[in-house]
């Protein structure tokens, strides 16, 4: 990541600017919010939970359990930071062993 | 054991045997667990120690929070509890409280399986009854009892 301090005022005439392109590129780059496998919770509760949540239909929230239970993980939304660390709130509420991670 | 759901949302369980009786009073205690394995399990990081500042912040500030949250929905199953008498039990769950319900169930069950190292292999052979830890065949017998009840209740949020 490229850091620079910014000299402003009139003892810094030859004020450099840089173009943190990298930051941008950072906060550019989506979340995922994964949800991991748990051999406890129960395969009903987590549909209904990503139904809740997520808004999924049925189908849709069952397809993801089903990557949860089967692929030990399953990718379940991917966006903006502020939002990914909501769901992944809502998901620890619901006590689902969830992350987010920046995509690469 | 009979269970009813009621038009307006509403649980009840009446014919409560004494068994089963016993094992939904001890709920309550088996959820509010505290030992460092359950406090994991429960109170997750949200980035898995990658990023330590977001793990801190998350500590600091949504842990509190869930933690609050979580002592409300005990709270409502303990009132719930609370009215159920000695004989003849029955439990009503009020529409209103099926979620912490739901909730506490949960909670229960994965406390349980944290605290005995209960995973995958327990949980799919139904070896409950071959387990020769009485403790931990105990705690097998509660996580199927709970996850009947959670089964319950979720199919009728389902419905909804």
């Amino acid at each position: 990541m490229t850091t620079f301090t910014p000299r402003l005022g009139p003892s810094a005439p030859d004020l450099d600017v840089l173009e943190d392109t990298e930051t941008e590129e950072a906060l550019d780059t989506p979340w995922n919010v994964i949800v991991h496998n748990d051999p406890i919770n129960l395969m009903s509760y987590v549909t209904l939970v990503f139904m809740r949540i997520f808004g999924m239909s049925k189908k849709k929230a069952e397809t993801h359990m089903r990557e949860v239970h089967q692929r030990g993980k399953s990718l379940v939304w991917s966006g903006a930071r502020e939002q990914a660390e909501y769901y992944v709130q809502q998901l620890h509420q619901a006590l689902l062993l969830a992350t987010m991670e920046q995509s690469q | 054991m009979n269970f009813r759901e009621h038009e307006d949302g509403g649980i009840e369980i009446d014919e409560i045997d004494s068994f089963f009786g016993a094992l939904i009073r001890e709920l309550p205690g088996i959820a509010c667990s505290d030992d460092d394995k359950t406090e994991a399990r429960i109170y997750q990081s949200p980035t898995n120690g990658t990023d330590e500042d977001a793990d801190s912040d998350w500590k600091r500030t949504v842990e509190p929070e869930l933690r609050e949250l979580f002592s409300s929905a005990l709270d409502l199953v303990v009132e719930n509890l609370a009215a159920m008498k000695d004989t003849a039990p029955t439990l009503r769950i009020p529409a209103s409280h099926v979620d912490a319900w739901m909730h506490t169930l949960n909670r229960a069950r994965l406390s349980l399986a944290a605290q005995w190292d209960i995973g995958e292999q327990d949980t799919q052979s139904r070896h409950t009854s071959r387990e020769r830890d009485p403790e931990r065949a105990m705690a097998l017998l509660k996580i199927e009892v709970y996850g009947m009840l959670l089964e319950f209740l979720v199919r009728t949020k389902w419905r909804e």
